[in-house]
């Protein structure tokens, strides 16, 4: 069975202010991260992403959508995986994302992360 | 310890009679071990285990040890140290396949080299639990192997494919993102979107009223 799209609304903690994001992709694979935020912002990254988020009252209603990109870049690899995770409190993350494709196959997961308090 | 600086003696003796008996000189001998840890106390390569990522690692950990209620009798395990290090610590494919320095491509990047290749292995074996074991007690050994070179440069023509691969990728992420916004612009979406929301909100609501 594979997960291949991810929609998870977030329950932001009443205790607490400091949240991390953090979306990789698995080892032996290429991968680009394009992150959207509500603002329209859109930002790409190389194989993994660490987002800080230092307010909770701002990050209450606000989305992050994004896509990876994935490739296998490791002959000996079939299995596309992106891992999702959330620090600072408690969630049921990590999230994994997964996709059989034959040797050398490409693959787009999409996602979307709502904050709500 | 005592087992352990045993071990290399043994290990070192029997390579020295093994090259005596020879004519030719072997120039494996000077080559590393797969798994040096693992070499010292006479694993054989099917039973060393290589956790590729922390998830795996703590599976395994958790397995041999019977849901660490008991230590294994034996255990061999190799992991590539970067690949245990949060996201962001270069530790993704591009900082992987880089051997040059990122800013002067006519020098090596050593510690990229160091930080992408090491490889820490350790084993435990009780000789006590091993039927016919010609040795007893427990013992442990560590080894830590890494590269210092790993060639001149990346082969031109993976090169070239890996940088148009990196093309494509940026430009279907961005296309991807389009899409997403396309979709949630759409009306429907939005009425969906707005049911599902209260639902979840409400439902939450209800769980922190009762």
């Amino acid at each position: 069975m594979s997960d291949n799209s991810l929609f998870e609304m977030i329950h932001l903690p009443k205790v607490g202010s400091a949240m991390s994001l953090e979306i990789r992709v698995g080892a032996g694979q290429s991968g680009i991260i394009t992150i959207t935020e509500t603002s329209g912002k859109v930002t790409q990254y190389d194989g993994d992403c660490v987002l800080k988020y230092g307010n909770f009252d701002e990050l209450n209603g606000r989305e992050i959508d994004f896509n990876v990109v994935c490739s296998d870049v490791n002959t000996s690899h079939n299995n596309l995986l992106v891992t999702v995770e959330i620090e600072g409190f408690s969630t049921s993350s990590p999230w994994t994302l997964s996709r059989q494709v034959t040797s050398g196959g490409a693959y787009q997961f999409f996602g979307t992360l709502s904050f709500f308090k | 310890m005592r087992s352990l600086i045993i071990s290399i003696i043994a290990v070192s003796v029997w390579s020295g009679l093994n090259a005596q008996e020879k004519d030719s000189i072997n120039l494996d001998l000077l080559s590393a071990p797969q798994s040096p840890a693992a070499n010292l106390l006479g694993f054989s390569d099917s039973e060393i285990q290589k956790p590729e990522n922390p998830t795996d690692f703590m599976a395994l950990v958790q397995k041999e040890t019977s849901d660490f209620t008991t230590l294994p009798n034996s255990i061999a395990m190799d992991f590539r140290i970067q690949s245990f290090f949060p996201a962001g610590k270069h530790n993704n494919y591009t900082h992987f396949s880089r051997l040059r320095k990122e800013n002067d491509e006519s020098k090596l990047d050593l510690w990229n080299n160091v930080q992408q290749t090491a490889v820490f292995s350790f084993g435990y074996k009780n000789f006590d639990m091993i039927e016919d074991s010609m040795r007893f007690g427990q013992s442990f050994s560590f080894g830590l192997k890494f590269s210092l070179f790993r060639g001149g440069k990346l082969d031109e023509t993976f090169k070239s494919a890996y940088a148009k691969l990196k093309e494509k990728e940026t430009a279907i992420g961005l296309a991807g993102a389009k899409a997403q916004q396309l979709i949630k612009a759409e009306p429907e979406y939005i009425r969906l979107d707005s049911l599902y929301k209260s639902a979840v909100i409400s439902g939450r609501s209800d769980l922190a009223v009762s």
